[in-house]
């Protein structure tokens, strides 16, 4: 009986700790977000970029002046980038979700308010597609995959969320033009979980069903954009 | 004289979801199927790929998914002594046509019915009393319960990837989710989907008024899944351009997406599409199907001899092809005799306009098709409806579906319909404004039925299916209850400067959307006088022609159709190859 009554009020309890659990629908902003609704400084940005700051190397010197790295350098163009794929990508070496040798350290010396100062800079820069750096020796299946997909492979296109040009298809989906060696080495790092940023890991599974050969002709299709 | 094909085991009519499921499932065991499909071929990759696909004139105003009504439509009138007219352009639902179907172009809503809808009858009858129904309502118990359809709901759940948080697992309620969900063996294979702005609104301000909102369950992808059929589902991204297209991410399940590549492959599976059907063919005695005509892509009359022949084209049209066939007797509203077309129901939708301040941002292009915050306090018996003195019940939510600019130019009542004044509405509320969906159980009623249209004729000669209906008093009480339910939580929301509820009112008509859930006609149950199936989808009166889909619902539940036309997919495959095929004939004695 006294199980019975325990059990009874045990169950009640449950219950009404389920009423009380009011629920909450709303989205909570990233920290990467916040920040960059905070802090909008472009020239600190730019301080930042062309100097460095503490263990913070210069931008500039692989990511090249105004964001464009020199041609055959395997780092991405930063320039013209979205303000909020910018900002979350320090974040997330900050965090190790997007694990990087150099990048990690760097973004772990720098404060929310100069990464989004950062990201402002870059956004501010002008747009532009880097020069060929390698013979696209498969145009056509880099072709086919980066504007329609592969159906056997249930692959969308890469436009369907990126765009169809450099300046991307949303705040955290950027353009897609970058040096071959950099775009290769992205998506071989989100097939071997290095990179894992991807939110429910859409980019991971993607390239998981990628061949090698699939990497090199997506790499060199968009080399030349 | 026909071209006559090789003879297959089993034929399908139509290559949608419920003839992939079965298709697969008969030929993996070794069954020699064909689906006749009497759309075109589309695949994911290429035909749904960006910016292609993302066209609204395209796809939603000139229906390039759906049935060409100019050469195959439906006539329509209120009551039998009016003359139907056809339907020139589709307003009122969206039937399918192309490869995977209404598959394809769905919204991807996906609900499992609760166990009072399998005996609606019997359950209000018993607990309210038989004169809860209203005279002259012909809705009826199915012969068969939700317990025995659960492991079949569990079985489609884990080909489409569905999303969602169970509410009731094995019959213990589950923090968090609907506490009104029937049981379920397993949680949802996917999580539940992202909530945008105004659906959370909804939630806060429904949860407030001491309501159980909870996010939709959907059968779009949340994440990277790998589905029952060792397929990939890739991860919705919201793009807006759900409901009436193709999905482009391979992330809203669709049979191209989630079961015809494998089928494709057995060797047992064959595909034939521009192939559009015309009948089944009977023996003479009438009690046997020896096949069915088509008209193949040349427009050659072709014979297709098999063994079954399997009804799985949409909704209603499986109804017409009965007609067509002459299988079943057709109903007769004056004696109530007859059972093909009977119990034809649609969905009694209604809405609240809502129209925001300019602080809140809808962002109604950040769309999916089935992403909403929902309740089921008002469905199915969840309420006392003694008082009220209606049967069934309907879901209230927001769902943010699309924010396409050619239908989507929401401006508050008494705006002019065009001009500056109109302009300036537009510009002013285009994103701040959003309605709630208030989606009804429908009941069917003696003199409303599908059958052939005596005057109009489709592209092939044939006589179009006739729809006779209006609403009765009973669903309309219903919407103006709910319709009501949903205005005060929309007064009750975040930055609402005007909430108008547009409840569902007399005469049914074919000029304003509904939903494309159409139904009945072949309903299924356990007695031959009031039905066209029995509990398997099989004919009473030819044993070898199986039904699916929502030609068999009796009446229609405040629920969407596809998960339960899934689940039932399934069954019927089970019990052919389980019964069927071991002893050809009857699985229930008549």
């Amino acid at each position: 009986m006294k199980h019975a009554i325990a059990a009874a009020a045990l169950g009640l309890f449950a219950a009404l700790a389920a009423l009380a659990q009011s629920p909450d629908f709303a989205r909570k902003p990233p920290a990467w977000q916040v920040a960059l609704e905070a802090s909008k400084e472009v020239a600190a940005g730019e301080a930042i970029a062309t100097k460095g700051k503490g263990a913070a190397l210069a931008c500039a010197g692989c990511h090249g002046a105004k964001g464009v790295p020199a041609a055959g350098a395997p780092f991405p163009r930063l320039a013209g980038l979205p303000v909020e794929y910018f900002a979350k990508q320090l974040f997330d070496y900050r965090d190790g979700i997007r694990a990087n040798a150099i990048m990690g350290p760097i973004g772990k010396a720098l404060a929310d308010a100069e990464i989004a100062s950062l990201a402002w800079y870059y956004a501010s820069l002008e747009v532009s597609a880097p020069r060929a750096t390698a013979s696209a020796d498969q145009p056509q299946r880099g072709w086919q995959l980066a504007r329609y997909g592969d159906n056997a492979l249930a692959l969308p296109a890469c436009v369907d969320c990126h765009g169809g040009d450099v300046t991307g298809g949303g705040p955290v989906l950027p353009g897609l033009a970058q040096p071959a060696a950099y775009t290769a080495a992205q998506l071989s790092a989100f097939r071997d979980g290095e990179r894992k940023n991807d939110g429910d890991g859409i980019m991971q599974a993607i390239a998981k069903r990628l061949s090698d050969a699939d990497v090199k002709a997506l790499a060199d299709y968009y080399a030349e954009r | 004289m026909s071209k006559i094909m090789p003879a297959v085991d089993v034929v399908l009519v139509g290559g949608g979801w419920t003839g992939s499921v079965i298709g697969k499932e008969l030929a993996a065991t070794g069954q020699r199927v064909v689906v006749l499909e009497r759309g075109q071929p589309r695949w994911t990759s290429p035909d749904f790929q960006a910016p292609g696909v993302r066209d609204e004139l395209k796809y939603t105003r000139r229906n390039e998914l759906h049935q060409n009504a100019a050469t195959e439509t439906y006539t329509f009138r209120n009551r039998v002594d009016e003359t139907a007219l056809p339907m020139r352009r589709w307003q009122f639902a969206y039937p399918a046509n192309h490869l995977g179907g209404a598959g394809v172009h769905w919204s991807g809503a996906y609900y499992r019915w609760d166990p009072v809808e399998f005996r609606l009858r019997s359950h209000y009858t018993q607990r309210y009393g038989a004169r809860i129904f209203e005279d002259g309502i012909t809705a009826q118990d199915w012969p068969l319960t939700y317990d025995e359809l659960e492991p079949f709901y569990d079985r489609f759940d884990r080909l489409v990837g569905a999303s969602g948080f169970a509410g009731n697992l094995k019959g213990v309620i589950q923090p968090g989710g609907n506490p009104f969900e029937p049981w379920r063996s397993r949680p949802y294979p996917n999580p539940p989907m992202r909530v945008p702005h105004a659906p959370a609104l909804f939630g806060e301000a429904a949860a407030k008024l001491g309501y159980h909102p909870y996010i939709q369950p959907s059968a779009l992808s949340t994440r990277p899944y790998v589905n029952s059929e060792g397929l990939h589902m890739n991860e919705c991204v919201y793009c807006g351009f759900c409901s009436n297209f193709g999905c482009e991410q391979f992330a809203k399940a669709s049979p191209q997406v989630c079961i015809l590549p494998v089928a494709l492959k057995l060797p047992t599976f064959e595909l034939r599409t521009n192939a559009h059907v015309l009948r089944v063919e009977l023996d003479k005695d009438r009690k046997s199907a020896r096949g069915v005509t088509y008209v193949d892509a040349a427009g050659v009359e072709t014979f297709q001899p098999a063994q079954i022949v399997t009804l799985c084209a949409f909704a209603i049209n499986n109804t017409r092809l009965l007609l067509l066939s002459g299988i079943g007797r057709p109903y007769d509203p004056a004696t109530g005799d007859g059972v093909v077309g009977r119990n034809y129901t649609h969905q009694t939708s209604s809405g609240v306009s809502l129209f925001f301040d300019e602080s809140v941002k809808i962002n109604p292009f950040m769309a999916a098709g089935a992403v909403a915050v929902t309740m089921d306090d008002f469905c199915s018996d969840n309420f006392d409806h003694g008082p009220l003195g209606f049967v069934g019940g309907g879901y209230i939510q927001i769902q943010v579906v699309s924010g396409a600019p050619i239908g989507n130019r929401p401006t508050p009542p008494g705006t002019p319909g065009w001009g500056s004044a109109w302009k300036k509405a537009v510009k002013r509320y285009y994103n701040h404004s959003i309605p709630i969906t208030i989606t009804g159980s429908a009941l069917p009623v003696r003199g409303g039925y599908l059958s052939l249209d005596p005057t109009y004729r489709d592209a092939w000669g044939q006589p179009l299916l006739r729809i006779t209906y209006d609403f009765p008093d009973n669903d309309i009480k219903l919407s103006a209850f709910l319709t009501e339910k949903g205005t005060e939580i929309g007064h009750a929301m975040r930055g609402v400067t005007l909430a108008q509820g547009n409840p569902r009112t007399k005469p049914y008509g074919a000029t304003g959307y509904q939903s494309s859930h159409i139904n009945g006609g072949a309903a299924m149950g356990s007695d031959p006088a009031t039905s066209v199936v029995n509990r398997y989808g099989q004919c009473w009166d030819v044993p070898n022609v199986f039904v699916t889909g929502a030609a068999l619902f009796p009446q229609n539940s405040c629920y969407n159709p596809t998960g339960t036309i899934g689940a039932l997919a399934y069954w019927t495959a089970d019990a052919i190859k389980r019964d069927y095929l071991k002893a050809p004939g009857k699985l229930i004695a008549s």
